[in-house]
């Protein structure tokens, strides 16, 4: 029984220790008024400690809060869908009408479409539990710089040269 | 089959005195088995000859780590098991591990039938439930188990599933009604489609199979809730007598909690219930935009009271 108490113990104090320490959903951990221990999951503990980790831990009956990271994420989601939907003509139709308005609304739907892809990519793996606080703002604010320079780049060439549709065709010619 | 002798006077050899039951039925069933082993001539006659099977040395390549081991590192450790000597699952040859040849390996279990969730490993690269997964057969490859990915390990096979609880608790997975009924009160009826709703989704067992191979959640698991819980959430939010599904929704808008799903679908295709929480989650992602609502239930749930 103390053997499991005390791997019981050891596993909260590894959670506790490791991960909750500055997430969020540590509802649980709140309540415990005594410090924590820093402890890495090989110290052996005092007896007492598993226990009264343990009990607080029974006697909670509410939920921990989810808490609110960031903005409402629902309108950027369904924005994504509508895009798709609207990437699945606009291609189509450029390529059949090639005309400058065309090309240079699918060379914004390509940006922004290719944008969001790219900033939820960096969003997942840039994440600040390991890069800090800094990095992760500076990928994400590269990741716009990106995308302003390729729709900035792509209108040029729609406005200089042969447009895009043009390009394509020329290229596939070869 | 020949019956065995009757048993002896119920008087104890020490004193000779009459006994008790306990000590009478102790008797009784050490006499039964002799009995029953002895074959009658013919049956063992032919019996014997038979060749003792050849062994089937299988390897299992196990990962250990013990955290009272003072400098420990994590390491692959290799057992053989016998197959002819050993159950058909994966959990039997652990336990035949564990029992004849390294009390020291330590991994959860407890119904040994896929009901209770606790064996949930990292079995040859696939994350299932060692009771009801087979043993692959073939001998010359050594079958390797982790236990879950990216999860921080207690000891051996043992992760830890704080976090994982936590987030199911954060998704208040239990009826939530305006009535200010007490649990017991009143019986809420339900029509049988709006039951049908929830199939594929209460019989998950929380083995956090799913969540623990999902990228999203090995990257953001301290954010993003994963496809268990968020299965559970939706099992919440379409049952027909819940009454804060809007509430349960809107702590669901932020970017991390539902939409670091990207639709990988390593979930569906690891759960070893036959599950689907991938198509969970796109119906919460559908709710939350409002392309699909939870409509109006079949059947008033407070029916039962008038």
């Amino acid at each position: 029984m103390a053997g499991l108490l005390a791997l019981r113990g050891l596993s909260r104090n590894c959670g506790v220790a490791s991960r909750f320490g500055a997430l969020r959903l540590n509802g649980l951990y709140r309540v415990t008024s005594r410090p924590l221990l820093p402890a890495t999951c090989t110290q052996a503990l005092p007896p007492s400690q598993p226990q009264q980790l343990l009990a607080t831990s029974l006697v909670r009956s509410t939920a921990p809060e989810i808490e609110q990271a960031g903005h409402d994420h629902v309108l950027h989601w369904t924005a994504e869908r509508i895009l798709t939907l609207v990437l699945m003509g606009v291609i189509p139709a450029a390529f059949v009408w090639p005309t400058p308005s065309l090309e240079y609304f699918m060379a914004l739907s390509l940006t922004l479409h290719s944008h969001w892809g790219v900033e939820a990519i960096v969003v997942d793996y840039i994440r600040p539990s390991v890069f800090g606080k800094i990095i992760p703002k500076l990928a994400v604010g590269a990741v716009y710089a990106l995308s302003i320079a390729t729709l900035g780049g792509l209108c040029y060439f729609i406005y200089t040269d042969v447009g895009i549709v043009n390009a394509v065709k020329l290229l596939w010619k070869l | 089959m020949k019956r065995p002798p009757p048993a002896p006077p119920l008087q104890c050899p020490r004193n000779g005195q009459l006994v008790g039951t306990s000590v009478f039925l102790r008797h009784f069933r050490l006499r039964v088995p002799s009995g029953r082993g002895k074959m009658p001539e013919s049956t063992a006659a032919a019996a014997a000859p038979e060749p003792t099977p050849e062994k089937r040395i299988k390897k299992f390549a196990v990962y250990r780590w013990d955290p009272e081991k003072a400098g420990d590192k994590p390491h692959m450790q290799t057992y053989e098991v016998d197959l002819n000597a050993c159950g058909p699952m994966v959990l039997d040859a652990l336990l035949k591990i564990k029992n004849e040849i390294d009390p020291s390996l330590t991994f959860r279990r407890s119904c040994r039938e896929g009901i209770c969730g606790s064996c949930s490993m990292n079995i040859g690269g696939v994350n299932t439930l060692a009771c009801i997964s087979k043993i692959d057969s073939n001998l010359s490859k050594a079958t390797k188990i982790y236990p879950l990915p990216h999860m921080y390990v207690i000891k051996d096979l043992v992760p830890d599933m704080n976090n994982f609880y936590e987030q199911y608790r954060s998704i208040q997975p239990w009826l939530q009604r305006e009535d200010g009924l007490h649990p017991g009160d009143q019986q809420y009826l339900q029509s049988v489609d709006d039951r049908k709703k929830l199939d594929g989704l209460y019989e998950c067992i929380l083995c956090a199979c799913c969540s623990t191979s999902c990228p999203s959640y090995w990257w953001n698991g301290d954010k993003y809730l994963g496809p268990a819980v968020l299965m559970q959430a939706y099992r919440w939010i379409i049952d027909s007598r819940d009454e804060h599904s809007e509430e349960r929704l809107k702590r669901l808008r932020d970017p991390f909690s539902v939409y670091r799903c990207h639709t990988i679908m390593n979930c569906t295709k690891t759960c070893p219930k036959g599950l689907n929480p991938g198509r969970a989650i796109a119906e919460i992602k559908k709710l939350l935009s409002g392309i699909a609502k939870k409509g109006e239930p079949g059947l008033n749930a407070m029916g039962a009271s008038n």
